[in-house]
């Protein structure tokens, strides 16, 4: 009978101090799950709030999101106001101050990224904005990655230093990966550089840069805003002069991608705007292949002008 | 006769020559007037192209020339300073990356934000209280919110309409300072009864409140008291919510267009919760379930109750001059809701459907016509309602709303209305609506359209659904 409470008593104990180390991570979206994975291994249990598929800019609050937020001991965002709709009211409620806005356990992953297009004066008259603070979209930057890796790295280092080692090696093994893709991603694209190329949302930036194309015209007239017939007239005109090769869009707003790209002979680069946790785009090397792809596949080479 | 004769003809030809003269100069002034147009409107034409071939231009260049700004400060500030100095500060940051649309906002402490709403209603109902066929601002509310401590946040709500300034609601949140999920709301402010009666009137998906919760309580119910909030998970992907709250002067609050107390008709025989004091106490609970029943839908059950034993009413109030002076009764009102929600809508592009109804049970006690005696009166009402989502943008819906009357339930209210609405972006909103009314105490049926235009302008919260 001892034995027997004893050795229940061990196995209680075990599953305690497993489940005190295990830290559970909530992120506001995949790629951040991706690397939270890659980085925390066997320490960690990830779940993203969202899938990847979805506008995280329009994301309405679920029962799921509030129960998961609640448990968590560490909370990732991508930050820069990208996840403004849902997360701050939905972190006042799940009453979890860990992973709050100072808490040990939030982290706003933009925070080593070097913003772009953020506004220079916020005036009335340039009307709403879902992009306040720059285009909270740097994950389509792999370079950017790679500083979002190092910074989660860092952050499970101070919740759990005894394994911080672990981290540190896990996070050199995945920049190593990013290097190895860098070089294949970067060849795929050097025949494009300077090539010209629309998007629908304000988003591609962070990857125009980094591959050295340009981004001629955006169909919304503002983030977050409808494209407007004449909005779109004056796209189309551009998309016809600049030697236009792609026009990217989010799978939501592939019809009018497609009908901009009918209207200026280019290809359309139908992506999410992120890895997504399941199906062709699951995990971030994969993804990002994928892009990289379609562009190389759809891109017009510069002209010599 | 011969020479006037001559002398007449001569002067016809003169005239007829002058005529022609005068004719053929036109002509040929005609001639030059439509040179000059054509040359006007091809000149038109190639300086409207000129100009968007310009504009476009000025665009794409715009675009590269801040890529090449980006390059520049690039290279100017290669390399972020140290990790560990990066997380501290991400971590100073605080709430700042709430957002700057969001409530807490630590450029502005306290955040303000302004919601206007404006409404066009035009109807073919005689009201006498010109309440329709022209413009007005409906209201615009200020908001206020702020924080007190870690522990405590303060809201406000000002509301400011054609005719008055109120202060609708100035409460305190004391979000984490009792154990578990349980907070404790304090002050005056919108009690959590129902579902959509809790709800500010630019957030419903029509223009007014449902009447069968205008009649029964007021639209939405305000006391000044406290409330308890807890919320439990169940499972990972479900929750469950309960608020139980006490109050006094209880009252119903609600900037109706249409509906059975809009204007100053008296549809309502007396206000709602009577003339309350402060001794006059109400009781409140609800308690709601929401179950996430696949990835992008929510079904949300509820059950909400009102309770006040004794509402202390002067009856002159209620019965007019015969009332004895002085007389003050003892009025009881319950109010039983429940409330079903569904709710299917892509987070992928915005588009799917929402569905929903609340059905009540309104048990209310008022004097018969000469005071003498307390009558009782229970009485049955719903509303449901239906919107189809095309995108993020764009909605279609419909609404019926039935109800007995809440102190003559064999009298009863009809109403129906379809409705499209326009998000132009974050901030704006196009509403159209045309409804229906029917009512069996003023035997009298209608319909009012109503356009409806709703801006947010500073720092404005997106609320949970709850
Ligand atoms: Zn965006």
């Amino acid at each position: 009978m001892r034995f027997f409470i004893r050795s229940l008593l061990g196995v209680l104990l075990t599953v305690a101090a497993v489940s005190a180390q295990e830290l559970r991570v909530v992120t506001t979206q995949p790629d951040l799950a991706f690397l939270a994975e890659a980085i925390g291994g066997d320490d960690v249990r990830v779940y993203s709030l969202t899938k990847g598929t979805e506008d995280l800019h329009l994301q309405r609050t679920r029962p799921s999101m509030l129960v998961r937020l609640s448990r968590a001991d560490v909370l990732l965002e991508l930050g820069l106001d990208a996840e403004h709709a849902w997360l701050p009211a939905l972190l006042q409620r799940a009453r979890n101050r860990k992973i709050r806005p100072g808490g040990p356990g939030f982290l706003n992953c933009s925070a080593l990224v070097k913003v772009r297009r953020k506004p220079t004066a916020r005036t009335r008259a340039s009307g709403p904005d879902l992009h306040p603070r720059g285009n909270p979209h740097f994950n389509l930057d792999p370079e950017n990655v790679r500083l979002m890796a190092r910074l989660i790295r860092d952050h499970f280092s101070k919740l759990n230093p005894d394994r911080a080692a672990r981290y540190r090696k896990a996070c050199a093994r995945l920049e190593e990966e990013i290097d190895a893709h860098m070089k294949v991603w970067t060849k795929k694209l050097a025949p494009f550089k300077g090539a010209a190329f629309m998007e629908h949302h304000d988003a591609w930036t962070y990857f125009a840069h980094r591959f050295g194309l340009r981004i001629v015209a955006r169909l919304e007239p503002a983030p977050g805003l409808a494209p407007t017939p004449s909005h779109l007239a004056r796209v189309i005109k551009i998309g016809r002069r600049e030697h236009v090769g792609i026009v990217a869009a989010r799978p939501a707003n592939a019809d009018v991608a497609e009908k901009v790209a009918r209207a200026i002979g280019a290809k359309t680069a139908i992506l999410p705007l992120s890895s997504t946790t399941k199906g062709r785009y699951k995990g971030y090397f994969h993804y990002m292949d994928q892009v990289v792809d379609t562009f190389a596949a759809g891109l017009k080479k510069p002209e010599n002008r | 006769m011969s020479i006037l004769h001559r002398t007449t003809v001569s002067a016809c030809l003169a005239l007829a020559g002058l005529l022609l003269a005068a004719q053929l100069q036109g002509q040929s002034n005609q001639d030059v007037q439509k040179k000059l147009d054509e040359m006007k409107k091809t000149y038109e034409k190639a300086l409207q192209e000129m100009r968007a071939e310009y504009e476009s231009r000025m665009q794409a260049l715009e675009g590269q020339l801040e890529d090449l700004r980006s390059q520049v400060e690039e290279t100017a500030e290669s390399g972020a300073g140290p990790l560990e100095q990066a997380i501290q500060g991400v971590e100073r940051e605080g709430l700042s990356s709430f957002g700057q649309t969001t409530v807490f906002d630590n450029r502005f402490n306290p955040a303000f934000g302004v919601i206007g709403d404006f409404v066009f209603a035009a109807s073919n109902k005689n009201d006498g209280h010109d309440q329709y066929n022209r413009f007005f601002m409906r209201g615009a509310e200020l908001t206020i919110a702020g924080e007190v401590d870690p522990f405590i946040s303060y809201y406000a709500t000002i509301h400011m309409d054609e005719d008055e300034l109120e202060l609708e609601e100035a409460y305190g949140d004391a979000h984490d300072l009792l154990p578990g999920n349980m907070s404790l709301k304090f002050g005056r402010m919108n009690v959590d009864y129902g579902k959509q009666a809790t709800m500010h009137e630019h957030q419903l998906p029509y223009v007014d409140k449902p009447g069968v919760l205008q009649e029964y309580v007021g639209g939405a119910v305000r006391g000044t008291g406290v409330e308890l909030h807890n919320w439990f998970p169940v499972g990972d992907d479900h929750l469950m919510r309960y608020t139980v709250g006490v109050f006094t002067r209880p009252d119903g609050d609600a900037h109706v267009i249409a509906g059975p107390i809009a204007g100053e008709e008296p549809f309502s025989p007396g206000p709602v919760f009577g003339e309350r004091g402060p001794e006059d106490l109400a009781y409140t609970f609800r308690l709601t379930g929401l179950f996430e029943t696949s990835e992008t839908a929510t079904l949300q059950v509820g059950i909400s109750g009102l309770w006040a034993p004794e509402l202390k009413t002067p009856l002159e109030d209620l019965i007019g001059p015969i009332a004895p002076a002085g007389a003050v009764i003892d009025l009881e009102k319950a109010v039983l809701g429940f409330d079903v929600e569904y709710l299917d809508v892509s987070p992928e592009d915005g588009s799917g459907w929402q569905a929903g109804g609340e059905a009540f049970l309104s048990m209310t006690s008022f004097p018969n016509d000469t005071g003498t005696s307390l009558e009782r009166e229970s009485a049955l009402g719903f509303y449901s309602y239906g919107e189809y989502h095309f995108d993020k943008y764009w909605s279609v819906g419909g609404s019926v709303d039935w109800f007995q009357h809440a102190q003559d339930s064999s009298k009863d209210w009809f109403d129906a209305g379809a409705f499209v609405t326009w998000k132009m972006d974050e901030f704006n909103r196009l509403h159209l609506e045309v409804r229906w009314f029917d009512d069996d105490l003023l035997n009298e049926d209608w319909f009012v359209v109503m356009v409806q235009w709703t801006t947010i302008i500073g720092s404005h919260g997106h609320g949970i659904r709850w």
